[in-house]
């Protein structure tokens, strides 16, 4: 008997339908750009239960002819590609074909479409990649896809859907990247019957920001309009007050297409130098023109990365482009030394070098410290938020994060504060530098941990809040969670939301920019099955959201508060991510940097 | 080339008095510096951040020439102030320099051309209100403490002044407390003359007025006299001026902020209060500064609780009209209306637990302060 058997039709579908159809998401995306393809002005997609019960996508574009329809569920048929020539002029978004019948393959689909001209439309059943039935049927011109029970034919696959939640945020995501990356077309994107995103198609890329972030948020991008060497961008960036923790709101966009590029991201960050505070991002929606020539989007299925020919010089026109933009609207950024990168790529040297140079040294593992009997200046246990970071070994003598014995029962006296987010104190003999967004995060944790359930504190004036769909839905969702941290949300109206009570104590801040900040990061948030765990996650999401932020001036009081409190807590070498917070400088330090023999 | 002479004491004066409305970031050297003019009789001193705060002093000099320059204010300062007492002789030279002599002391400070300085301009035209340094003073030490610190709502940093013909009201809010002064030019003992038609709005930043409430002479009888322009705002002190640009925008309406009725009185000893607040406070700081009121008969019990530190419980003697209340608020704050109080005894107005409390000099309208509650948890109460 033969031992290799060829693999039937069917299962070898299967198989390569993984390769472009992973999670509802991926199908929504390939069924859009068909849509988009087929020259439609409107799309509207539906979700139940986050695509895994159904998809719906239907859309106004020119429909298909009952052959056409039928060779369309045919593996690797495509019309868009006609000869090998047409290779080097990809500018069609889902030119390989294959999404269809890969969608076929493992969901029961059904096909609706009428192209314009036709008087009756055609309905196609297809169900594991089986065409079950074929009818002429009245419906309207365009094309109508229903993906239902997907993958219910590769058990395994189904299995490692995620949450309800998640696979919504992904269609969410990726209808919101589509949208973006075509303002003309009128797009609805509804979950459940809630709708969570819809744009006019009147071309107006700010708009389409506007349905996705709010009004309120909208007003504070700034556009950009550049044009050089054959290379064009246009579009938004964030203003100062806009920003973001990760970099997953920047939209860049290569001749319509979403793209996902280090290197564009990068030139954004440096672009922005000094008016980017530590640790945040800016938000973008951008538009690349280049010649189809320079692309090469064939990298992988699902065409998120792409190969730019020349991606030095686009890096640095992608820079002036910023730069220029961020001037157009007064802001003058400064360059910054590579300190973010550097920051990435070698946490340990990274914070050191920034103004001290390469000898000092921090690292938050607790066991190869001394450990003293106040408390004060102990590591913690490595949080789970972050793994331990290793220490090599010739950094120990001059790695201290702790003010010394001598020292240790003076009160620190703040100083001064560098570059708007470090503080300098003097304790003893000693300087601290500290990080003031990590210490204020670590003094929130520990107040918020210590209270148990901070009290709400109730506002003079209520204050609206402009919420997009998925920060709404956020609300919805997590209301016990935000009630328990202190929070008073309250419906208002039929589109609005209400702010009647902040957690005490957070007050100084900013809370209402806490609460959308905590709320986007909820969108997102697989929460633990312990009650104990979601609650100390929760606590140190709103400790990092209503901490102080690097960019924020304080006052000398505010910081003489901020050290005392800092050093009150149980670590404050270590923020909640397991970031070093405090590097300090002794006499003795300095004597070694001066190369005065130690005595 | 400006040429003047003035008392030691007179010149160290202005110049303290107008260094502070340099600004440590200017990013132009000159707006660092302070500008001298001498013409008429006076030597004029103006130092300026060109935003919030613009301070302007006329010293009557001795004038041999006019002219003007700009100088470094913190070079000017140390100079003057440790110069001996006698007559002080300023003279500009060609190359922008100010020399400086008294008896037989003489320096030259380098210095840059007064041509470059920037200053605001001068409000004219506008709608004006007059009173005393005294009231004034008093006006902003029951506001400005509601004053807001979150930058990311540039309007609520700023107190609102209202000007009608027949009121000034002035108003501060955080949205945690909001305090709100109103004073009628009817009202006996108090000097206010308005001249205005309509009704005047306009945001002034905390920042200045922080600087204008070190100006004040909170016991003097002056005027001190405030007009409004378009976009600015000027502080009129004997010979001493400030001028800052008004916070953009419109200030909420927050007469809904302001409770219409209530069903319990409070009325309680200011010190009294006071003491056992700032007592509890050591307690309550640990857990937001939250500290529980209760009153029931003649005795208000104040509680704080904090699970790391311990507890704390007060008595103070109320007289109290309507049923008995529990309700929580921020001690910081309830401490922050009773320090800008001169009454004897203060009037608390309460409905809820959960609704706003009024806060009021017992038997006197004019002044108010709205606090918010805490929420009261289980086990705290």
């Amino acid at each position: 008997m033969p031992r290799i058997h060829k693999l039937s039709e069917a299962l070898a579908d299967r198989i390569a339908a993984g390769e472009v159809v992973d999670r509802p998401a991926s199908v929504v995306k390939e069924l859009v750009e068909n849509s988009l393809d087929a020259g439609a002005a409107r799309i509207e997609v539906e979700l139940r239960e986050g695509g895994r019960k159904l998809i719906v996508v239907v859309d106004n574009g020119v429909g298909m002819e009952r052959e056409d329809a039928l060779l369309a569920l045919e593996r690797f048929a495509t019309s868009k590609i006609s000869d090998a020539d047409d290779l080097h002029h990809i500018e069609t978004m889902g030119f390989r074909g294959e999404a269809l019948p890969s969608i076929a393959a493992v969901s029961r689909l059904r096909l609706l479409t009428r192209p314009p001209e036709a008087d009756e439309g055609t309905l196609v059943v297809v169900e594991g990649g089986e065409v079950k039935q074929v009818e002429p049927v009245g419906c309207s011109v365009g094309t109508r896809v229903e993906v239902a029970d997907l993958f219910y034919n590769t058990p395994a696959r189904r299995k490692f859907l995620s949450s309800v939640n998640t696979e919504r945020g992904h269609c969410h995501e990726g209808v919101l990247r589509l949208a973006l990356a075509r303002p003309d077309v009128a797009f609805k994107l509804s979950h459940d019957g809630a709708v969570l995103l819809a744009t006019t198609g009147k071309g107006d890329l700010l708009s389409v920001l506007a349905a996705a972030y709010g009004s309120a948020t909208a007003r504070q991008f700034v556009p950009v309009h550049f044009e050089a060497e054959g290379f064009s961008v246009e579009g938004y960036i964030s203003g100062p007050r806009l920003m973001r923790a990760t970099r997953q709101h920047q939209f860049f966009f290569v001749n319509t297409r979403f793209v996902r590029s280090r290197s564009l991201s990068h030139a954004l960050t440096q672009a922005y130098g000094n008016l980017l505070p530590v640790t945040r991002q800016p938000v973008c929606a951008l538009h690349l023109r280049l010649s189809p020539e320079d692309v090469d989007p064939n990298v992988h299925p699902t065409k998120i990365e792409v190969r730019l020919a020349s991606e030095g010089l686009v890096h640095d026109l992608m820079v002036r482009a910023v730069r220029r933009a961020l001037e157009a609207a007064g802001l003058r950024a400064q360059p910054v030394e590579s300190m973010r990168e550097d920051r990435e790529q070698e946490p340990l040297e990274a914070a050191g070098r920034y103004s001290l140079g390469s000898r000092l040294r921090v690292s938050p593992v607790a066991d190869k410290l001394d450990v003293r009997d106040d408390g004060i200046g102990v590591y913690a246990h490595p949080t789970r938020f972050s793994e331990p970071r290793e220490v090599r070994p010739q950094e120990r003598e001059s790695l201290r994060l702790t003010p010394s014995d001598e020292s240790r029962s003076d009160t620190p006296t703040a100083l001064a504060q560098v570059g708007l987010r470090y503080i300098v104190a003097m304790i003893g003999k000693e300087l601290l530098f500290i990080d003031q967004h990590r210490a204020a995060e670590r003094v929130l944790l520990e107040k918020l941990r210590a209270v148990e359930r901070p009290a709400k504190q109730f506002l003079t004036l209520p204050q609206t809040l402009e919420l997009t769909p998925s920060q709404a839905a956020a609300v919805a969702e997590h209301s016990e969670l935000l009630a328990d941290m202190g929070f008073d949300v309250e419906r208002f109206g039929p589109r609005g939301w209400l702010l009647r009570a902040v957690p005490a104590g957070l007050e100084y801040g900013a809370p209402e920019q806490a609460l959308v900040e905590l709320l986007d990061e909820l969108a997102e948030w697989q929460a633990p099955a312990s009650q104990e765990a979601r609650a100390e996650q929760a606590r140190a999401m709103v400790a990092c959201h209503a901490a102080i932020k690097a960019g924020q001036r304080l006052s000398k009081e505010q910081m003489q508060r901020l050290v005392e409190d800092l050093l009150a807590t149980s670590s404050p070498a270590v923020c909640p991510h397991g970031d070093p917070i405090i590097l300090t400088l002794s006499d003795e330090d300095l004597d070694r940097r001066f190369e005065r023999p130690v005595r | 080339m400006l040429k003047v002479q003035l008392p030691q004491e007179e010149l160290h004066r202005y110049v303290q008095i107008v260094s502070r409305g340099v600004s440590g970031r200017s990013v132009q050297p000159v707006q660092s510096n302070i500008y001298l003019e001498g013409k008429e009789g006076t030597l004029r001193l103006i130092a300026t951040d060109l935003e919030y705060i613009h301070i302007e002093a006329e010293a009557p000099a001795l004038v041999d020439q006019s002219g003007e320059v700009t100088v470094p204010a913190r070079l000017l300062g140390e100079v003057a102030g440790s110069l001996p007492h006698s007559q002080v002789t300023l003279e500009a030279t060609e190359n922008n320099s100010l020399v400086v002599t008294c008896q037989r002391s003489h320096y030259e400070i380098r210095g840059l051309p007064a041509s470059d300085f920037e200053m605001l301009p001068e409000v004219d035209g506008a709608v004006k209100a007059t009173l005393s340094q005294k009231l004034f003073h008093q006006v902003l030490s029951q506001t400005i403490f509601a004053v807001s610190r979150d930058e990311t709502r540039p309007i609520l940093t700023g107190v609102q002044f209202t000007l009608a013909p027949e009121r000034l009201d002035v108003v501060a809010t955080d949205l945690y407390r909001l305090a709100r002064r109103t004073i009628k030019p009817a009202e006996a003992d108090i000097a206010l003359q308005i001249d205005a038609e309509g009704e005047h709005q306009a945001i002034v930043s905390a920042r200045c007025l922080h600087e204008i409430q070190r100006l004040l002479d909170a016991e003097s009888e002056a005027p001190a006299e405030l007009a409004l322009g378009e976009n600015l705002v000027q502080f009129t002190l004997g010979n001493v001026k400030m001028i800052s640009r008004l916070i953009e925008g419109r200030f909420p309406s927050y007469e809904r902020a302001v409770p219409d009725s209530y069903d319990k009185v409070i009325l309680v000893r200011v010190e009294d209060l006071a003491m056992a607040l700032r007592r509890a406070l050591i307690v309550a700081r640990e857990d937001a500064n939250r500290v529980v009121f209760r009153v029931a008969g003649d005795v208000m019990t104040l509680t704080a609780e904090s699970p790391n530190v311990g507890r704390a419980e007060e008595e103070v003697e109320v007289e109290i009209e309507g049923k008995e209340i529990e309700i929580a608020f921020n001690a910081r704050y309830v401490l922050d209306v009773l320090e800008a109080l001169q009454s004897e005894r203060v009037r608390f107005e309460l409905t809820g637990a959960f609704s706003a409390g009024a806060v009021r000099p017992e038997g006197d309208d004019s002044y108010l302060c709205v606090l918010m509650p805490m929420q009261i948890l289980p086990g705290t109460a």
